[in-house]
């Protein structure tokens, strides 16, 4: 830097710096405590979603005739919060690293987001499908009344639908973070 | 934990003010600068164990600072309007004359930063806080040359802004 810029700089520095303002550590423990009442929001509702989705596996399974139904249900279920579980956690930000690395890290996170998330939609069609199939051959092969049948299957294939449109919903964010994310590395990036 | 709070009486005494303006010059709204300034100071306790003195303590500071505030930036994608997205200069701004009647050259230049587009103001901020070139390529991943480049262009811009150019 010159100096003609460094004093025009000097100037404005001084300025800049004038107003400084304290952050107590009452703050930070607010703050804190903020953040602890919402990630416990966080899991109270995503431990209340798989308990749901558990309970309707076991009215499939245990309290109406429907095991295979309960069983996909199940497996759905459990799979689905064990890749939820995994994608979940936000890396603290190091101090080790520059800015334009911790973009280039932040990227690659959500290519591996975006990648567990295509595998949770592959699921939610597999199950889908599987529900599908298993009550077609229901319907086909029980001389039981069609209506209990088409009802265990449409909350079976609820379930997977709701975590479908949640997959779907986390995807796009997913989507506009990375493109968020690029945006700002190539407007830092020489 | 006395050691904890203890550093982060450190950090609070050291780099709050810091943390204040780097939040307020991505932030426009008071109350989420001031959230995000504590979320960059809780960010850099939770750190501050890290430090192995593999660059300048502030060197340190600000890279955290940024990488929270580049995580914040990421986040408010609901909210595109607190972020200047345009790499010319913003022409819903305020004017010069309305930040003249206003008669805070501080909050004026805080916003004069904010409409900087964003290669240039994280070069400016940081040479407002006075770190040198090195320190700025340290923090930002850059070279010094290109730090240089960057201090001169949002110099000549902070300049026009503050004068009222177009």
């Amino acid at each position: 830097m010159n100096e003609k810029l460094a004093s025009d700089w000097n100037d404005l520095a001084k300025l800049w710096q004038a107003e400084a303002a304290a952050v107590s550590v009452d703050d930070i423990e607010a703050h804190l405590e903020r953040h602890r009442r919402h990630m416990l929001l966080v899991t109270v509702s995503g431990l209340a979603s798989v308990f749901l989705g558990v309970a309707a596996a076991g009215w499939l399974a245990f309290v109406l005739p429907y095991r295979w139904l309960g069983l996909i249900v199940g497996v759905f279920v459990l799979v689905s919060a064990a890749v939820l579980v995994r994608t979940r956690g936000d890396p603290a930000p190091g101090g080790s690293i520059d800015v334009l690395q911790s973009l280039k890290e932040s990227l690659d996170r959500e290519d591996w987001i975006a990648e567990q998330l295509r595998f949770g939609r592959a699921l939610s069609f597999a199950g889908l499908f599987a529900i599908v199939m298993a009550s077609g051959s229901q319907l086909r092969h029980s001389r039981l009344d069609s209506l209990p049948v088409l009802t265990a299957s449409s909350v079976a294939a609820a379930c997977v639908l709701a975590a479908l449109v949640w997959n779907v919903v986390l995807s796009r964010r997913s989507r506009r973070r990375r493109h968020r994310l690029e945006y700002l590395r190539d407007r830092l990036k020489p | 934990m006395a050691e904890a709070d203890s550093s982060l009486e450190i950090i609070l005494r050291n780099y709050s003010a810091l943390a204040q303006r780097l939040a307020a010059s991505h932030e426009a709204n008071p109350d989420l600068a001031r959230d995000l300034a504590q979320e960059i100071l809780v960010a850099v306790w939770r750190a501050w164990p890290a430090f192995r003195q593999q660059c300048s303590e502030r060197t340190y500071v600000a890279r955290i600072a940024h990488n929270r505030i580049a995580t914040y930036i990421n986040r408010a994608v609901r909210q595109p309007a607190l972020i200047e997205l345009s790499e010319d200069l913003a022409t819903s701004a305020p004017t010069p004359e309305d930040l003249a009647i206003r008669g805070d050259e501080t909050r004026r230049l805080m916003t004069m930063v904010r409409t900087l587009p964003l290669a240039y103001r994280e070069v400016a901020i940081l040479i407002l806080e006075g770190f040198s070139p090195a320190e700025i390529a340290d923090t930002l991943g850059l070279t010094p040359n290109a730090v240089a480049i960057r201090g001169t262009r949002a110099r000549d811009l902070l300049r026009a802004l503050l004068e009222g150019r177009p």
